[in-house]
């Protein structure tokens, strides 16, 4: 199973792939929301991590964008950010989870694996 | 970046037309300043800065070989987020915050001021220390215009599927 990882963070995003890469995922990168778009288009990831906060294009900004433009991959938000407000706006941009960093690698590679297998 | 370049040479050495240009201090490179800016309602506002030389930062990274530039911006994107969760959990406060701003080779120094708190953390490599400053909570807890939003913060390591 493919999961694209969107974080403007190099290190947040070597994480993640270490915790995936361990787990049997193959993974894809991206470090903003618009690469992240782009990546969704050109790679088909059956899941998505993505950062709230980054330069260009958010990520809940990224989600709309997704979802507007016919895309069902199921999203996850992976940030730093947990008030509720942010939690809501994403989930009416279609996003499917949210996890408050730093992540507990067994956590995100079980949610990935639920979202992956529901898709 | 030639554009860059430019906007230096055309634009912001004119300021400065009474100095000379300075040598880069090498010396002074493994100092690393992190800093993330808050804000919210009711004239709340703030920042977290944290300090250290790199193998302070080292001392904290999550695995080797890790970008400390990176790592610096992440740790102080990771504190903002606590401070955050902490004002809303106890008071309900919404908090905006700026995009880590990381300086290498200055060294920075904060003001004792009744607004700051610092936290000074030794690791097996270096010192690393945290201020943070949050202005106008008083006035925040008379004026703040948070709306009601339904359900509670998620805090570190929790999560949420829907």
């Amino acid at each position: 199973m493919k999961v694209l990882i969107v974080d403007d963070s190099s290190t947040v995003r070597q994480q993640v792939r270490m915790a995936l890469t361990n787990a049997g995922f193959d993974v894809v990168e991206a470090c903003d929301g618009a690469e992240g778009f782009e990546k969704v288009q050109s790679a088909a990831p059956s899941v998505v991590i993505c950062d709230v906060n980054m330069p260009r294009m958010n990520g809940i900004e990224m989600v709309e964008k997704i979802k507007a433009s016919g895309g069902s991959v199921p999203i996850v938000m992976l940030t730093t950010e947990g008030q509720p407000e942010l939690i809501q706006r994403a989930r009416a941009a279609g996003a499917k989870g949210w996890i408050v960093k730093p992540f507990k690698p067994e956590l995100l590679v079980g949610a990935v694996t639920k979202l992956g297998k529901a898709a | 970046m030639a554009c860059l370049d430019t906007l230096m040479a055309d634009h912001l050495r004119p300021l400065f037309s009474g100095f000379r240009t300075a040598e880069a201090q090498d010396e002074a490179g493994d100092e690393i300043t992190a800093l993330v800016g808050f804000t919210g309602d009711g004239g709340l506002g703030g920042c977290i800065v944290i300090r250290g030389d790199k193998g302070a930062f080292m001392d904290s990274a999550p695995f080797l070989g890790v970008d400390v530039m990176d790592w610096a911006a992440e740790l102080a994107n990771l504190a903002a987020g606590r401070v955050k969760f902490g004002l809303f959990a106890a008071r309900r406060w919404t908090i905006k915050q700026t995009t880590p701003v990381v300086m290498r080779g200055a060294v920075v120094g904060v003001r004792p001021m009744p607004e700051v708190r610092e936290l000074s953390l030794c690791g097996p490599n270096g010192t690393l220390q945290v201020w943070v400053e949050l202005r106008g909570a008083e006035d925040a807890a008379v004026h703040a215009q948070t709306p009601e939003v339904e359900g509670d913060a998620l805090g570190a390591g929790e999560m949420m599927l829907f």
